[in-house]
């Protein structure tokens, strides 16, 4: 026992002190160079994500070098920093500020590292520019140089109401105050502000009718009892949030216990756009309404500049890193989008990474939507808002139905590709043939 | 197999220099004996003297620190327990560890089985031991139901089903009423019959004197003496070291 | 009462899926006495080799087992020579962090290996539903249920009928007893863990068919088979069906009359509730080894 315990203290420390040492390799290539310091999950399970951001946040690091810098010609230089868990996320946001010196922050996607990482960011009086983090609660924490660039998840969850009444109500030919519409969703932190304190809240100012509230562990490995209770209250539409394998165990309950509802919403569900959910669902996937931030989805309604400036990224990302394609909504077009606005929107107008000339900076930006590959544009609530501080509030989602395989921007009415298509055919005749979509593109 | 039980037959266990500590403790110190062929022997010590460490160590199931132990003159300090019960080795446990999910007629059975290796043959063999001890009648009850006594039968019985030439017994008769007391001497007789040599470790004095030619004293890790029950009833070290001022009646 | 029903049916199905991913953990645990936190990711193993088997081969997951199966119990004898002899004597601290840094390793590895997506394989019989009475019950389910049952009867006819069988049965109860007649414990012990692995194969196969895997979906089935094997009571097959179906159909229940954030919580509570009244577990034995 005594031995198997100094194991353990050992090879924790080792990993705490020793790995983080091998990415100061990184750091520092010139002396004329803004450094950076990207904080995202490097290794660890949430690597897969942590490092797609991190590709695009250096696409567009070398984007802004090869046009020759920022503040006369200096050179922006990332150093990173690996957020594998909580700890590592605590010692090396640690390092980078105090060994690094970095005095602007960029990461770190998830929420549950946002919550570690953005204090100790705060505590230091350094800039943190949050590409994704969609908790409510990182808002309400009074971190005054946190901005977070990505929706928040209540605003996800609210535009979702927004669109019952401008888009599937009319669709359905119905007043949306007669549509029974029922609520599922994760019991957890993202599920609650999302679905509860987003979509419940809003449907209720707009006067809709929800037939079920339902939260729900994300650990149940069947849903049946939950999709029979759902089923009883026969609703028109259904509003989901859940991440994966919780997602496909209530679509896969839903299809084997018939329930039928006229929509299908699935809000900022990770499940609803990998292909793992075509491998399984095939044509029951058809007519299925994911409602996402989609960096990238919108390049059609963008300005000029910006629309080769995205197709650069994509250039350059495949070329770089050697893949073949990027995916809309991918976590590369995250990164990517999260860092272009830093460096060319707030950067050279502050001059310096100073907080308060980056705040006035901030403050005053007021983007349209063209102007960022990331739906929405861009203008940031001001930091004495109790609710959505520092929050970019024109962060938003479109609604995409999907089509063997294929997502069509429905909603908003701007950017929609075709007219959607409601109420779904029941489960197993959910077949569509493509060219019934030439009809409906706008 | 013999039927005699002359102590001149040479020796089936060698202990030679048996050594074993735990941490500081010395459990067993430098011990030496050697058991006849065909005798009854019988371990006597106080609590902690080390007699179930010894038991532990002949069986296998503890390493020694030093030492030899010798099995019809084999080295078998290296065996593990279930090659040592191979070569003829058995043993019972203070408290039965019998199968209690198994009936009596498997306990048995499963001891024979891993002599033959055929289901009829080893069932054959062994309901003829349970008769041989009386048994057969609960064949097929289950240990947990049955009362101490028979549990400790059991215990024998499905050693037997091994085959064993040395048997080693601990408290072979503690908890039992006097009529069961009577009836185990009764059964160890019949196994020395057999031929069995038996080793015994008895807390009641009466019974371990009676039944044993040769008694072994174990104190504090050390043996310190060894002789016939008369002999060591009256070895002054034995009274004053383990029997102190209880009484020691044959 | 149709609910009712339907939600009991359902709650048997998954609890058969429960029973089966269970079976492993509970022959290892019971019979080695080695507490095994990596089960979970010995299941997640299992559901990649299935995904692998028909992803290269296009085969059914099922008819995959012929090839699983022989290579699982291969591995389980050499991980029993490996790793668990030298873990089974030493205090269960040491079963505890070895066997959490075989969870690890299997993690990363995985990750590595077939990165953090999410892999499932899809049958013909994905889709389909059997309609009756009006309950609806999945195919991937029932054949789950049928391997489940053919799984349990061999097992409980090898344990109850064969050689090997009674000196597992043997050596789990009382394993000095078993020695000291002439059982090769390590031996047996070997054959157990072989015997686990190939009961974990048939879980993770069944399991793919309806579910996806990824490299860290055991940390889940890890705590609901502990349950399940500790409430069922510790080397009893029979136990830990019966536990399987408690949780199970609680879980439907309470996620159907009550609360669906309190799944997992109910059968927490249940479980201390049948520990307190019978803490060696429903069909434990009361008395195990020295």
């Amino acid at each position: 026992m005594k031995r198997a315990f100094t194991n353990y203290v050992v090879i924790t420390m080792v990993c705490l002190f020793i790995l983080p040492f091998g990415s100061f390799a990184m750091a520092d290539a010139g002396s004329k160079t803004v450094k950076i310091g990207v904080i995202l999950p490097l290794t660890g399970p949430q690597a897969p994500i942590g490092r797609e951001v991190l590709r695009g946040i250096e696409v567009a690091a070398d984007m802004v070098n090869d046009m020759g810098g920022i503040w006369n010609k200096q050179k922006i230089s990332l150093v990173t920093g690996d957020a594998a868990n909580s700890e590592s996320a605590r010692t090396e946001t640690e390092r980078l500020i105090t060994v690094e010196k970095v005095k602007l922050l960029i990461g770190v996607y998830s929420s549950s590292l946002a919550f570690i990482v953005h204090p100790i960011a705060d505590k230091y009086n350094v800039v943190f520019w949050e590409t994704n983090a969609i908790a409510d609660r990182l808002r309400q924490m009074g971190h005054e140089n946190t901005y977070f660039f990505g929706p928040m998840a209540s605003g996800w969850g609210s535009q979702a109401a927004d669109c019952v009444v401008e888009l599937i109500a009319p669709k359905l030919k119905k007043d949306p105050k007669e549509l029974k519409i029922a609520v599922v969703y994760q019991g957890t932190e993202w599920g609650k502000s999302l679905s509860h304190d987003g979509f419940v809240k809003r449907a209720n100012e707009l006067g809709l009718n929800i037939v079920i509230d339902a939260p729900y562990d994300p650990n149940t490995m069947d849903f049946s009892s939950l999709i029979l209770k759902i089923k009883r209250t026969n609703p028109d539409i259904v509003h989901t949030q859940n991440y994966l394998d919780d997602g496909y165990r209530l679509f896969r309950d839903a299809r084997k216990n018939g329930l039928n509802p006229k929509v299908w919403i699935a809000d900022g569900c990770p499940w609803a756009y990998v292909d793992e959910a075509f491998q399984k669902f095939g044509d029951d996937m058809n007519y299925v309404l994911d409602l996402n931030q989609v960096a990238g989805g919108n390049i059609w309604s963008l300005s000029p500049t910006t629309q080769s400036q995205y197709r650069e990224f994509l250039d350059r990302y495949t070329k770089k890193y050697n893949v073949k394609s990027v995916a809309a909504s991918s976590d590369v077009a995250v990164g990517f989008t999260s860092a272009i606005a830093l460096f060319e929107h707030v950067l050279p107008a502050a001059g310096s990474l100073d907080p308060k000339k980056i705040a006035e900076v901030v403050n005053d930006l007021s983007l349209p939507a063209t102007s960022t590959a990331r739906p929405g544009g861009i203008k940031f609530a001001p930091q004495s808002d109790p609710v959505q501080a520092g929050q970019n509030i024109r962060a938003g989602v479109v609604a995409r139905q999907i089509f063997n395989k294929k997502y069509y921007t429905v909603w908003p009415k701007d950017s929609a590709e075709i007219e959607a298509i409601f109420p779904a055919p029941p489960f197993g005749k959910r077949a569509f043939d493509d060219k019934n979509l030439e009809m409906l593109i706008k | 197999m013999m039927h005699d039980i002359d102590r001149n037959n040479g020796s089936i266990l060698e202990l030679k220099d048996v050594t074993k500590s735990f941490g500081g403790i010395h459990a067993l110190q430098g011990i030496n004996i050697n058991i006849q062929r065909g005798a009854i022997v019988g371990l006597i010590g106080p609590n902690g003297a080390g007699k179930t460490t010894l038991f532990n160590m002949i069986s296998g199931f503890l390493g020694m620190d030093r030492g030899e132990i010798r099995f019809n003159q084999k080295e078998i300090s290296r065996l593990y327990p279930y090659d040592r019960s191979k070569l003829g080795i058995g043993r019972t446990f203070q408290l039965p560890k019998i199968f209690n999910n198994m009936s009596v007629l498997d306990n048995v059975l499963i001891g024979a089985l891993q002599k033959s290796g055929d289901i009829g043959e080893s069932k054959q063999r062994a309901m003829e031991i349970l008769k041989d001890i009386n048994m057969e009648s609960l064949a097929d009850s289950f240990p947990g139901d049955l009362p101490i006594a028979s549990r400790k039968k059991l215990e024998i019985c499905r050693a037997l089903a091994s085959s064993p030439t040395l048997l080693l017994l601990d408290e072979a008769i503690s908890g039992l009423t006097p009529k069961e007391t009577l009836e185990m001497i009764d059964l160890i007789e019949k196994l020395s019959a057999k031929g069995i040599t038996l080793l015994i470790i008895e807390h009641v004095m009466k019974f371990i004197m009676n039944i044993s030619q040769w008694i072994v004293v174990l104190n504090h890790g050390q043996k310190i003496a060894e002789d016939t029950p008369e002999e060591v009833a009256r070895n002054e070290t034995v009274i004053d070291a383990y029997l102190g001022k209880r009484e020691l009646s044959c | 009462m149709e609910i009712f029903i339907q939600l009991i049916i359902n709650g048997c199905l998954t609890g058969t899926t429960y029973a089966l991913m269970a079976l492993g953990l509970s022959i290892i645990f019971g019979t080695l006495g080695l507490i095994n936190f990596a089960h979970g990711d010995f299941i997640m193993l299992a559901m990649y080799g299935g995904f692998l088997i028909s992803l290269f081969s296009g085969m059914d997951p099922y008819l995959g087992l012929f090839i699983m199966l022989p290579i699982s119990f291969v591995l389980g004898v050499g991980l029993y020579r490996v790793l668990f002899k030298r873990l089974i004597d030493a205090p269960e601290e040491a079963h505890i962090i070895a066997t959490f840094g075989l969870s690890f390793v299997f993690q990363y590895g995985a990750m590595l290996l077939f990165s953090a997506e999410y892999k499932s394989v899809s049958t013909d019989y994905s889709a389909d539903v059997f309609h009756i009475w009006n309950q609806y019950i999945d195919y991937p389910h029932i054949y789950g249920a049928m391997a489940a049952v053919i799984l349990i009867a061999l097992l409980i006819s090898f344990l109850r009928y064969t050689n090997t069988g009674r000196a597992i049965r043997a050596v789990s109860e009382q394993r000095r007893g078993a020695m000291m007649i002439g059982i090769n414990v390590h031996k047996i012990y070997a054959i157990a863990a072989g015997i686990g692995l190939c009961c974990i194969a048939v879980s993770g196969v069944s399991l793919i068919t309806f579910e996806s895997v990824h490299p860290t979906i055991g940390v889940h089935f890890n705590l609901l088979c502990w349950i399940i094997v500790v409430l069922g009571g510790i080397g009893s097959i029979p136990g830990t069906i019966v536990g399987a179906m408690i949780i199970a159909v609680l879980e439907m229940l309470v996620g159907y009359y009550f609360e669906p954030t309190l799944t997992t919580f109910a059968y927490f509570i249940m479980f201390l509730a049948i520990l307190m009244i019978r803490p060696s577990g429903i069909f434990g034995i009361k008395e195990r080894r020295a």
